[in-house]
């Protein structure tokens, strides 16, 4: 300490030239999106890596508490599941059958074929924002596996987020329940186009609002939502959830409602990235 | 300086540990705050200086990976002076119990948290502050104020070991 005492700078100068630097980097970092990913390319390649060690270590755990499940439950799982698999095959030979009809028919008529299946990266979620206000989280592939920003995440047959930023060896998902986080969507029976926002208030409940539906729309509760064509980040025909109840907005002009996700956002942890972006969607 | 390199470790391990494990360690939607704890002790133990260090540093941490819209400086700040603040209670006070820890910790967080909802959610005109107090401010404080109660014990103990290292030190070099 008595070496640094010769060169003892007041502290006050130096909180003020800390608090200097904050603002210039919140200056910057708003002037210019690519200013900090030096910064932060650096700062990853150092807590990436312990990042998924220890959800190494983690899943190791949760592995091994599972192993310790009773088997005899295991067991019933198994005979339900062996019964529910014939069930499906028998259901497969049919729905084979029926995609034959349909390919077919579609080449009679020329249809494209646009819900194709996209191309897609599987991911695993390596850490979740430390605040408690937002639902970001990272995966564990960036640039480096062919990520981009505005890519879209998909979970359990549902639309995740979005990326919103990627490094070289992660990338940052907004999710959609996120507070921020709008989505263009339609009814997937109707193709009446809404609004899907991200609420803080509702994310309790496991819910997202859906705004700006037509008055005169005929949907009811339960029907499925996908995102729809108008978006300009989101590719078309994502699942994304059910709506609940619908109710007429005071302006007449419009309803809205609330909508379930398929995804559950507590427990994610393997997503799947769709490399199509939308901007080269045909 | 070994002081310096450990807590750099242990920065960065909580960070880790409230990324990675915040769902196994979060109740009703909300994860205690590990950081704002050790920038707080940090402050209390070693002084202004050094507790504006290790807010800054920390809060830089936060605001690479999860910046508010990811703009870089503002948890920076907003640590900066958290830790510089309970810095000036480093002479005044006699921190080896509950009380004084587990008081700061709660105005740190609030104070962070309440920061937090002004630039991440007013700036949006999402003014309805009750709401989140109750449901997102309050419950935070309450839970890292209880993980403080643990957590306070262990860095009394490592930052102990490492005084006592440093004296022999002296000692040696005398």
């Amino acid at each position: 300490m008595k070496k640094r005492d010769k060169i003892n700078i007041p502290t006050k100068y130096v909180i003020g030239f800390l608090t200097a630097i904050c603002i210039a980097f919140v200056a910057l970092c708003l002037v210019n999106d690519n200013f900090a990913k030096p910064i932060k390319n650096t700062v990853a390649t150092v807590i990436i890596p312990v990042q998924k060690g220890m959800n190494y270590v983690g899943g190791w755990f949760s592995d091994k508490a599972d192993n310790l499940r009773d088997i005899q439950s295991l067991q019933e799982e198994n005979k339900a599941l062996k019964a529910e698999n014939s069930e499906l095959k028998s259901e497969n030979v049919i729905l084979s059958q029926q995609q034959n009809e349909l390919s077919r028919l579609r080449e009679l008529y020329e249809l494209d074929d646009i819900y194709s299946d996209y191309p897609k990266v599987a991911a695993r979620v390596i850490g979740k924002d430390t605040s408690n206000w937002f639902t970001v989280f990272t995966i564990d592939k960036g640039s480096d596996s062919g990520l981009a920003v505005d890519m879209n995440v998909i979970a359990d047959g549902g639309l995740v987020g979005i990326i919103t930023y990627v490094g070289s060896n992660y990338a940052k998902v907004t999710s959609i329940i996120n507070d921020d986080s709008n989505v263009g969507a339609k009814f997937a029976t109707t193709s009446d186009t809404c609004i899907v926002s991200g609420d803080l208030k509702l994310m309790e409940q496991g819910l997202i609002k859906v705004s700006n539906i037509n008055i005169n729309a005929n949907v009811k509760e339960g029907d499925m939502l996908l995102t729809s064509y108008i978006s300009d980040k989101f590719v078309p025909g994502i699942l994304i959830g059910y709506v609940t109840t619908i109710e007429d907005d005071a302006n007449r002009l419009t309803k809205s409602s609330y909508l379930m996700p398929v995804v559950d956002f507590a427990h994610l942890e393997e997503v799947l990235v769709i490399t199509q972006l939308k901007e080269n969607f045909q | 300086m070994l002081r310096k390199i450990i807590y750099t470790i242990l920065v960065i391990l909580l960070f880790v540990i409230q990324t990675t494990f915040s769902g196994a360690i979060s109740l009703g939607n909300v994860a205690p705050n590990l950081i704002i704890i050790i920038v707080c002790m940090y402050g209390l133990l070693r002084g202004r200086r050094a507790g504006m260090y290790i807010g800054f540093f920390a809060g830089l941490l936060l605001d690479v990976f999860f910046g508010i819209g990811d703009v870089m400086g503002i948890n920076a700040m907003i640590l900066m002076y958290i830790g510089f603040l309970n810095g000036i209670f480093n002479d005044m006070i006699y921190i080896k119990n509950y009380h004084i820890p587990v008081i700061a910790v709660a105005i740190s967080t609030f104070a962070y948290e309440f920061f937090y909802y002004v630039f991440a959610f007013m700036i949006r005109n999402k003014l309805d502050l009750p709401y989140y107090l109750r449901h997102i401010i309050i419950p935070e404080i309450v839970y890292t104020v209880f993980v403080t109660l643990f957590l306070f014990k262990i860095i009394l103990w490592i930052d102990s070991k490492i005084e006592k290292y440093e004296k022999r030190g002296e000692k040696s070099v005398d």
